[in-house]
């Protein structure tokens, strides 16, 4: 089947522009070349919001958010960094902006959510047309409420969103009180997979959730939903990540583990993206990596501490640590 | 040749249940979708194959519970298309058998229908290898009954429910645009041109409203004010400059304008003015970018002194006596603004 596919990139913290996916997207191309012979026939959209975060960024200091964060423990934890250099940093004010200013991220989310929404509808021209969204860290706490308002007002009630991958996964520790990720009361996100009952409003029929188990970030209150595994797939890694930090988007992409199920979901290509080969591509994959001993160490403490810590001023505590030690 | 006839039936033809239970609205802005004639003989005749491949389907038991889900969608398919209220009698005959009525017979405009349907009718690839359809597995592939019901699929989604989603869709996605384009011009009208302790404390406040509903009203706080004083007790002023904030306040928008400021209303605090010993208190009210308000304050003699305050942009439209001493004043503070 000539299946019509386009692929939703959505960027994580700190600074990006619209070519913020085209190193990911070449490996993906460059990867099904190799694996099939064939070229990657779909069409790369990369979703960018950091141009909204900026435009608050340049009205004043974000130190003026402070008396409203309503939270005792987060407070704290700004109150430590104003004391660094450090509170200024993007990552840093990007996840402010996401939490605690409403606007700003409604502002998002309609923005994406009216992007995302044509090619819901395009997918309605018939059975071969796909839609796969890739969401890196922030990306996923954004896609997930950008899903949500999508399946609230009804546009995924009848084609749900063929495939969602989260790639360090941060949903959870990011959620707020009145939209958890999964957990109840209130009703939670229906960025879920679709229960295949008519009335469910699962916006999704698959979820891949993928986390690296040496980036410490998507550790902190981990995602782990009780959703049946056969529409939810969760993964777990481990990569250094060559040339570049194990957070970043490409040392996910490159994981086998990561790109494999990815590919087959773009291409629907049953015969080359089988489970062996993925099998055969892991064994491949076990090469040594550039990254210093030392750097490991530090993101393995980082890691072995932080993992399952339950709340977001761990979550912010632990990007200042990482951009502290120059880890981004 | 047969003819079709081509009515409209509201979307709610595939929709679920949940939808189909929500209040009617207007039959003007209710969905409506053509749909060709062609849709009774087509499931009749899919429900048709589907039993005559499963008597003779040897791998029967195993696909039963797909057969069975199948034959239930087609079924509640075939009610909603016959349970059109309001559709004329000649009408639906002529619908049913695809046959053309004696005279047209008057449509009505929508038509709402009942029952339910699974919303996807389509294929379901969950996992590698795998094919799902009514969350059922579709093994094994090869058997008759699957073949007929991947057939079914493919003919009633492309022919019925199919368009029937798009036109469904395509009005939520307009509704989609519609938000994101109120609340891009609400950001950058309202939000980015207040103070960032503002906007934080407004969407603090706002927290649990629904994204949907975009905000009219913006608390005001700490927002810094420069005027003029017009008048002092009784006699007009010297129009001496008032510099203050308005501590706290309340600023209505007109979403119908672009989220332009209307009406605000707001508790003034002023920095101790020239000839006066305390700082003044008062009230401030706005219309779209004019303020005028009320002050008082203590001269030094321990008096109390009475004030009107106006905004600079509406210190313009007075002609005051003396006027130069106003006029100076004003000059003095434009000047100062644009440097």
């Amino acid at each position: 089947m000539n299946t019509e596919t386009t692929v939703v990139f959505l960027h994580g913290m700190g600074k990006h522009d619209a070519t913020f996916h085209e190193a990911a997207w070449a490996f993906l191309q460059e990867k099904h070349q190799s694996l099939s012979g064939q070229p990657l026939a779909a069409t790369a959209i990369p979703f960018v919001y950091d141009d909204i975060f900026e435009s608050l960024r340049q009205t004043g200091s974000l130190a003026d958010l402070q008396p409203f964060i309503y939270d005792a423990g987060v407070l704290g934890v700004l109150q430590d960094l104003q004391a660094s250099d450090l509170f200024l940093y993007t990552h840093v004010l990007d996840v402010l902006i996401w939490r605690f200013h409403t606007q700003a991220r409604a502002r998002v989310i309609t923005q994406l959510a009216a992007a995302l929404s044509p090619l819901l509808v395009d997918l309605t021209e018939g059975p071969d047309r796909q839609l796969v969204v890739i969401a890196h860290s922030l990306g996923t706490a954004v896609a997930t409420d950008v899903i949500h308002l999508l399946a609230e007002q009804g546009v995924t009630d009848y084609k749900k969103l063929p495939a969602l991958h989260m790639l360090a996964n941060v949903a959870k520790v990011l959620e707020r009180p009145e939209r958890p990720a999964y957990n109840s009361p209130p009703e939670p996100s229906l960025c879920r997979p679709w229960t295949r009952e008519p009335a469910d409003k699962g916006a999704l029929q698959r979820y891949h959730s993928y986390r690296n188990e040496l980036d410490p970030i998507p550790l902190v209150d981990a995602f782990r939903p009780p959703w049946s595994g056969r529409w939810f797939q969760s993964t777990t890694f481990k990569a250094w990540g060559a040339g570049v930090q194990p957070h970043d988007i490409l040392t996910y992409i490159k994981a086998p583990e990561v790109y494999m199920p990815l590919l087959w979901s773009i291409t629907l290509d049953e015969a080359t993206y089988t489970p062996e080969r993925e099998q055969q591509e892991m064994a491949l994959g076990a090469a040594p990596n550039p990254a210093t001993v030392a750097r490991q160490a530090v993101l393995r403490d980082l890691a072995q501490h932080y993992a399952d810590k339950p709340g977001f001023q761990d979550f912010l505590k632990l990007i200042q640590s990482m951009t502290g030690q120059k880890l981004w | 040749m047969r003819t079709s006839v081509s009515l409209t039936l509201l979307i709610g033809l595939c929709c679920p249940l949940h939808l189909c239970a929500a209040p009617p609205t207007s039959p003007a802005r209710m969905a409506t979708i053509p749909i060709q004639g062609r849709a009774l003989q087509l499931i009749d005749q899919s429900l048709a194959d589907l039993e005559a491949a499963f008597a003779s389907d040897p791998q029967a038991p195993s696909v039963q519970r797909l057969r069975d889900e199948t034959a239930r969608n087609l079924g509640l398919l075939r009610q909603r298309v016959l349970a059109i209220p309001g559709l004329p009698a000649p009408a639906l005959e002529s619908f049913a058998s695809g046959k053309p009525a004696a005279a047209p017979a008057p449509l009505p405009e929508s038509v709402r229908a009942v029952g339910e349907l699974n919303p996807v009718w389509e294929l379901d690839r969950q996992t590698r290898g795998e094919r799902w359809l009514f969350n059922l597995q579709l093994t094994p592939e090869d058997a008759k009954t699957v073949q007929a019901v991947l057939k079914i699929q493919a003919q009633v989604f492309g022919e019925i429910t199919q368009p029937s989603a798009r036109v469904f869709i395509q009005e939520k996605d307009a509704q989609i645009q519609r938000l994101a384009a109120q609340w891009k011009t609400f950001y950058e009208s309202v939000t980015l041109q207040e103070y960032p302790w503002e906007s934080t404390a407004n969407g603090w406040l706002d927290v649990k409203r629904p994204i949907t509903d975009i905000p009219t009203r913006q608390v005001k706080l700490f927002h810094p004010v420069s005027g003029v004083v017009a008048f002092q007790g009784r006699q007009s002023s010297s129009g001496s400059p008032i510099t203050g904030a308005e501590v706290l306040g309340l600023q209505w928008y007109d979403p119908g304008a672009g989220y332009k400021p209307t009406w605000g209303l707001g508790v003034l605090v002023t920095l101790k003015a020239e000839g006066e010993r305390s700082s003044g208190l008062g009230l401030i009210a706005s219309y779209r970018d004019f303020k005028f308000g009320y002050r008082q304050s203590r001269r030094l003699d321990g008096q109390k002194v009475d004030q009107a305050i106006i905004s600079i942009n509406l210190a313009r439209y007075f002609d005051f006596t003396p006027s130069r001493a106003l006029k100076q004043a004003v000059d003095k503070l434009q000047a100062s603004k644009g440097n």
